[in-house]
């Protein structure tokens, strides 16, 4: 590659070029394959470089290495990576929210009088704030699956269903979510996770409880958290026992999500 | 007492989960400091630093790799990596298409590792080029104008500084095309 050429691509793509003169090079472009290689390359070394177009990258879906490490990250190696890391990440967020609280009651138990203490502690220690203390530390959006989407209409679905979730329109992620359980061929069963928290926050708990269920019941790596949720909408409804219950089978195979937490959770509720 | 650092990524690669949540204990303060000062959240900060461990952690299983630099300093390259990343993108889709792309994180973090390694390789040629060539290179890619740089580095005129750009950033790509690596990077 000659350097007027060289000097051609810099200008091609710094805009530097005249209109004229950007046309008979993109035609150049079209005939010339080297040249289209070359030029690739420079936007490709532009867009390493260049804070402000970092990251749109070239890096299409096709290279071998991409393909290589989606396919591990997919892989049950990949997702039982993804599964410790997170639950370590919700340990570590566990104890310093904990820490937190703990700090906060300290402070308010060592400026406060006897009669205060008092009411404090059978206030904070009474069973049915214990559990609802427990489902808000616990529950966390984070905790809830990324989905992949596909062109397809039913995708379409899924994804204004997710979205409706987060913008808290609860009842309209419900209708998305109806409709891509009605359109699939195979339903993707962390779906149910999305949708039996939508139930739950419109006040169809039975719903709740059934998709949770049907989470816990498919055969998904991750069909253990239809437990783990199923135990957090118990705590949420004051439902201590029944929680118990969910928890208990949680803790029986460390691999099942939220072993630890299970775990802790049912010490504090003894 | 922070452990040895090659620890650190042992401990993570084979998913210790107490080394992860000294890991988090260390590490995640500082790059929640450095998010929350460049237009981020908590949660955003909790997102990156998140991504960055299953970054390192898939990378390494794919292919074994050494870091250079202390596991502190590599750990915050990623991050800061990774949210210079979502500040662009975020800016491109508020000015583009409003709408959120649901990807997974899977597909992301693949796409990432390829973009780590690939500024792993620039970085390292960058250096190899003369210290002129490498500070000029390095305002040009800072989107530093040809006004400023022309100030900087004493050039006549506009065009002075344009060939010389021009002309660090031909060795540059000449030094990256002869690597190995980016052959790899490019299948």
């Amino acid at each position: 590659m000659n350097s007027k050429t060289q000097d051609q691509i810099e200008k091609y793509l710094t805009g530097a070029l005249s209109i004229e003169e950007t046309k008979i090079f993109e035609l150049k472009l079209k005939e010339d394959f080297e040249l289209a290689e070359e030029v690739k390359l420079y936007k490709y070394v532009n867009n390493g470089l260049d804070e402000e177009s970092w990251f749109d990258t070239d890096i299409d879906k096709d290279n071998l290495q991409y393909q290589r490490i989606l396919n591990l990250a997919n892989s049950g190696e990949g997702q039982k990576l993804q599964n410790d890391l997170l639950e370590a990440k919700e340990s570590y967020f566990t104890k310093q929210r904990l820490k937190k609280q703990r700090t906060r009651i300290y402070v308010a138990i060592s400026s406060a009088a006897a009669a205060v203490i008092f009411l404090l502690m059978t206030t904070v220690l009474s069973p049915s704030q214990s559990s609802d203390e427990l489902f808000v530390t616990h529950f966390t959006n984070n905790d809830m699956p990324s989905l992949v989407s596909r062109s397809s209409n039913n995708a379409n679905n899924l994804s204004k269903g997710i979205q409706a979730y987060h913008n808290k329109d609860y009842q309209e992620s419900i209708n998305y979510f109806e409709n891509y359980f009605a359109e699939s061929n195979e339903i993707n069963p962390l779906v149910y996770s999305y949708s039996g928290w939508a139930y739950a926050y419109t006040g169809d708990e039975d719903q709740a409880f059934k998709d949770f269920d049907k989470l816990a019941n498919s055969d998904h790596l991750d069909s253990s958290k239809g437990l783990w949720f199923n135990a957090l909408l118990h705590l949420k409804l004051n439902e201590t026992e029944e929680a118990k219950s969910t928890l208990k089978k949680i803790v029986v195979d460390e691999n099942n999500f939220k072993f630890a937490e299970a775990k802790e959770m049912l010490a504090d509720l003894k | 007492m922070h452990i040895e650092d090659p620890d650190y990524l042992e401990g993570l690669i084979k998913g210790d989960k107490e080394i992860i949540i000294q890991i988090y204990e260390f590490f995640f303060p500082k790059v929640n400091g450095f998010i929350k000062s460049n237009k981020g959240t908590r949660d955003d900060s909790e997102d990156i630093f998140h991504n960055a461990l299953f970054q390192i952690t898939l990378r390494y299983k794919k292919e074994k790799f050494e870091i250079n630099t202390s596991f502190e300093a590599y750990l915050f390259t990623v991050c800061k990596n990774l949210w210079r990343k979502e500040l662009n993108f975020s800016k491109k889709r508020v000015r583009k298409n409003p709408e959120i792309e649901l990807v997974s994180i899977e597909s992301v973090t693949a796409k990432s590792i390829l973009e780590q390694q690939r500024w792993e390789l620039f970085d390292e040629k960058l250096e190899e080029l003369s210290p002129n060539c490498r500070d000029l290179l390095k305002e040009y890619f800072k989107q530093k104008s040809y006004e400023e740089i022309i100030e900087n580095f004493g050039y006549a005129n506009e065009n002075t500084a344009f060939q010389r750009v021009f002309k660090c950033k031909a060795k540059l790509i000449k030094l990256i095309k002869e690597d190995n690596r980016f052959k790899k990077l490019m299948q």
